[in-house]
């Protein structure tokens, strides 16, 4: 066993995670996105999207019209939030957006910070939704949300690789 | 030596090049030549450099806000780039090749070994000599030089390998 077998296996394994997260930093980039795909984790905006959908991001859009679906993150609460565009407001230099789910009866300033009564658009959004796949993220969920698929998952690929190589 | 009472998995093909590939270096000791790793050091200080690469940048994006990191992430993204894109490159143009080495005339040898695919056990092995544009393109079953029990036979291996380079000799005078 010498140094340079040695480095050549490190990095057969390194490049595994090295590669994801290089192509997952380019599509934030790419986007102008710190997370260019969400799921859906609430009901709030059903019927057009269910827990569970996957969200494809763009954020680089000058403004937003009326009507837009808008991913945006307050401050303090880390958990992204996919609502519709309900009204805007803009000049030149900014824009300020006040958003309500369509499956809510009230718009969103309940959600937003203290004495915060609108999203401002460079400031909160994580960008405005372009794509969608139904379901597939629901995968998610139920790893985050229930503790034996959790451990029945890490289960079956910890026996998966003792049968395949 | 320890190296020659390793055994190889019989069942793998991809073991067994691996393990032949590995002998090379002393297989060609006995025809003269000293392993230079100029290309494979190459190789390896870009791959580590896309590694290190990817590390800092993780460490940033935890320390990080995004619009903090933006500028430095875009810079370590083509860094990256530039780095795996060359590594892609290098890999192109020497494709398969597992060795390089000269003897103390300076005559440059590369050798560039494959198998077909993994239900195929016969090692392809392509042996170019520098200047003069010889080339030895043969083919062995693992079989003729590994033994029922996963041993690596390196002096039938030599003199397989010794007979197709004296036919070339042949060839060249």
């Amino acid at each position: 066993m010498n140094l340079r077998q040695q480095i050549t296996q490190f990095l057969t394994l390194a490049y595994v995670f090295s590669s994801a997260f290089v192509a997952w930093k380019t599509l934030g980039i790419v986007t102008n996105s710190h997370s260019p795909i969400v799921v859906v984790l609430s009901g709030s905006m059903e019927p057009a999207f269910q827990r569970g959908d996957i969200l494809f991001l763009w954020n680089r859009d000058k403004q937003q019209k009326v009507g837009d679906i808008v991913v945006y993150e307050i401050e303090g609460k880390s958990i992204p939030i996919v609502h519709r565009v309900l009204r805007e407001h803009h000049n030149s230099e900014k824009q300020l957006l006040l958003t309500k789910g369509d499956n809510n009866a009230v718009d969103d300033l309940s959600l937003y910070a203290k004495k915060q009564s609108y999203l401002n658009r460079k400031e909160d959004l994580i960008g405005t939704v372009k794509g969608y796949l139904p379901f597939i993220g629901y995968i998610t969920i139920l790893i985050s949300e229930n503790i034996y698929f959790k451990y029945g998952l890490l289960g079956l690929v910890g026996l998966s690789s003792v049968f395949f190589e | 030596m320890s190296s020659e009472l390793k055994k190889t998995n019989l069942n793998s093909v991809n073991d067994l090049r691996q393990a032949t590939d590995d002998q090379l270096g002393q297989v060609m000791q006995q025809f003269g030549y000293e392993e230079s790793f100029a290309l494979i050091d190459i190789k390896l200080g870009l791959g580590v450099a896309t590694v290190v690469i990817a590390g800092l940048l993780f460490l940033v994006d935890k320390k990080f806000t995004f619009k903090e990191s933006y500028n430095i992430t875009v810079i370590s993204i083509v860094l990256y780039g530039f780095c795996s894109g060359l590594l892609y490159l290098l890999n192109f143009l020497n494709k398969n090749v597992k060795y390089t080495g000269y003897n103390k005339k300076g005559r440059k040898v590369t050798i560039a070994t494959w198998t077909a695919n993994k239900f195929d056990p016969i090692y392809h092995i392509s042996v170019t000599f520098g200047d003069r544009k010889q080339r030895v393109v043969t083919s062995f079953e693992f079989t003729k030089f590994f033994d029922v029990i996963g041993f690596f036979n390196r002096d039938k291996f030599i003199e397989l390998l010794g007979n197709e380079f004296e036919k070339v000799d042949k060839k060249s005078l």
